[in-house]
């Protein structure tokens, strides 16, 4: 599925081809704000990619730079401005609140992400949120699309969502990727081998918090404003993490597996109030105790080939 | 002035809660970090508080008694869960650069879960602080001496002697006997708001409790200084600024700089 070729562009335009025909198919109110909720976890999911799956740690600054994202486009947005302004400035802020916690611990002090990640987004969610008062907007027209209806700021999602991923996997392939997974990997080994520890530091997490920043704008204008305070507090953290976690981490392919099953888990489990935050924290438990659950559902697929492969083979 | 002392009770109780939370979180990982999951047990046993005392006929010392019992358990499986993934992933050894903090998050996560789990539809987010309730003064003031005690407790020689799954137990039953008193769950007139209780902030407790863990670097009298100053301070700020996001600001500040004098620390050791 990762892999290059005609196979693989087959598969991602059948996927893009199913992914835009959804709203013309589903076309009930509450069937796009699911679509539309499920692209903005696809996009924490492949900013979780960066820093969980290439730099192997946790980073749980997300909900901070998906609030900032979303404050600045209320901000812009609020005051008569273009979406193109509030999308560039949307994704500075997600990507300068993201810098926060990578300049507090740097590369060192990786091991101290995941506190002082929780501290930024306890300071955005907690302090910065309940301190403004924005003015609310009406949904803007963006190169003749009027984004007033739930279909087209889902087809809207999907183009952010898609240019993220095109993004993730095209940085995947390049020098760039293989500079934030060596980091990853082992530090010392990978600055031997010329990498500016660093420089690509800070990028890995400057690329997270953009993508974390881009969400933001789909969800101001979805709810033309500011959004509430579930989607920005450190508990909802946990269920990004849980997105890049199920898919496995490092993969877009996992991403977007993962965001589809913690977005459709709600309508699963409709009668507990916190459907999502259970299923969430199981995946982070289950994940962080069994070694063979580390690579998610396409390393367990990827597992499950290979065996399957290696049975046929004994077979014969 | 009678204002602003009524103002501070819900610090004086917030900070009780915080001294043995702080303290667990610095007991419990046994290194020179504190945990960054176990406080967020204060919002759990809240909640499980709140659902216990919210019938008004409910018998007070069954709820204080099953909320510690309760506390002591889930402490204990909390530290099975804890060892598991430090087995696996190799975390926990606070060495400069090491592994995330893998355990801390897989605790947290597994709190934030159980309180989804336990959480009735009649339990919703309202202003009455991180615990989801407001105690009276003679609530307040239990569990500010409880807190002390526990913190106390925690920090001697005798229970830092003891297999860890029973320490995290012992921590836990504590913690629980802290938090029916603080978040006002032995007043029944504190429940009856509209039919509906108080939802707890679970990881915003493990977070003030990770702070509070920062601050305390020494012993027992720190977390009860760094819990006793916070609890007040955010209170303090709630009653003085109650529109906005104010009464977190003394949390975030305590994370910052501990976190920046911990880098510094750290630092120093390796130069040395």
């Amino acid at each position: 599925v990762s892999g290059g070729g005609d196979g693989g562009l087959r598969w991602r335009l059948a996927l893009l081809g199913l992914a835009a025909a959804f709203p013309f198919a589903a076309a009930t109110f509450g069937a796009q704000r699911r679509g539309i909720d499920i692209l903005v976890l696809v996009l924490l999911g492949l900013s979780m990619t960066v820093t969980t799956g290439w730099l192997r740690t946790i980073a749980l600054h997300a909900p901070a730079s998906l609030s900032a994202g979303a404050l600045a486009t209320s901000a812009v947005l609020g005051r008569g401005q273009s979406l193109p302004l509030a999308l560039l400035t949307a994704l500075g802020a997600g990507a300068a609140v993201a810098l926060v916690p990578a300049a507090l611990t740097r590369l060192r002090h990786r091991d101290l992400l995941p506190l002082a990640s929780l501290a930024v987004t306890l300071a955005v969610w907690g302090v910065v949120l309940p301190s403004l008062r924005l003015t609310p907007f009406v949904r803007p027209v963006v190169v003749g699309i009027d984004l007033g209806s739930d279909r087209s700021l889902y087809l809207f999602a999907l183009l952010l969502a898609g240019l993220g991923w095109l993004a993730v996997e095209h940085l995947a392939a390049s020098g760039v990727g293989r500079r934030m997974r060596a980091l990853g990997g082992d530090p010392a080994f990978a600055a031997g081998t010329g990498v500016d520890p660093a420089t690509t530091w800070f990028a890995a997490f400057a690329l997270s918090g953009t993508l974390a920043g881009a969400a933001g704008v789909v969800l101001a204008v979805l709810v033309q404003g500011v959004p509430d305070a579930g989607t920005a507090s450190p508990s909802f953290a946990l269920v990004v993490l849980a997105v890049a976690l199920l898919g496995g981490a490092g993969s877009p392919v996992g991403a977007l597996a993962g965001a589809l099953v913690l977005g459709l888990a709600p309508l699963a489990v409709g009668t507990l109030p916190d459907a999502q935050a259970l299923l969430a924290a199981a995946i982070v438990v289950v994940v962080a105790c069994v070694p063979g659950a580390r690579g998610g559902l396409v390393g367990g697929s990827a597992w499950a080939a290979r065996r399957t492969a290696r049975l046929t083979a004994g077979v014969r | 002035m009678e204002t602003l002392l009524a103002a501070l009770l819900p610090g004086v109780a917030l900070g009780g809660v915080l001294a043995v939370a702080g303290a667990w979180s610095r007991l419990a990982r046994g290194a020179e970090l504190p945990h960054l999951g176990v406080g967020a047990l204060a919002g759990a046993l809240a909640l499980v508080a709140a659902r216990l005392a919210a019938p008004p006929t409910s018998p007070r010392p069954v709820t204080v008694l099953v909320v510690a019992v309760a506390g002591a358990g889930l402490a204990a499986l909390l530290a099975l869960l804890d060892r598991r993934v430090r087995a696996v992933a190799g975390s926990g050894s606070g060495r400069p650069g090491g592994p995330p903090l893998v355990a801390d998050v897989a605790v947290l996560a597994a709190v934030v879960g159980a309180v989804a789990l336990v959480r009735p539809a009649i339990a919703v987010p309202l202003p009455f602080g991180p615990l989801g309730g407001q105690p009276g003064a003679p609530a307040a003031i239990a569990a500010a001496l409880l807190g002390v005690g526990g913190a106390v407790l925690l920090g001697t020689a005798a229970v830092r002697r003891i297999r860890p799954v029973l320490r995290w137990a012992v921590a836990g039953a504590l913690l629980g006997l802290v938090v029916v008193p603080a978040a006002g769950t032995l007043t029944p007139a504190a429940l009856a708001f509209g039919g509906i209780i108080g939802l707890p902030d679970t990881a915003g407790l493990a977070l003030r409790a990770a702070a509070v863990g920062l601050a305390a670097r020494r012993d027992a009298a720190d977390a009860v200084a760094a819990g006793f100053g916070l609890g007040l301070a955010e209170s303090a700020l709630a009653a003085l600024i109650p529109l906005g996001g104010a009464a977190l600001v003394p949390t975030v500040v305590a994370l910052a700089v501990g976190l920046v004098i911990h880098v510094r620390d750290r630092g120093a050791a390796v130069a040395a």
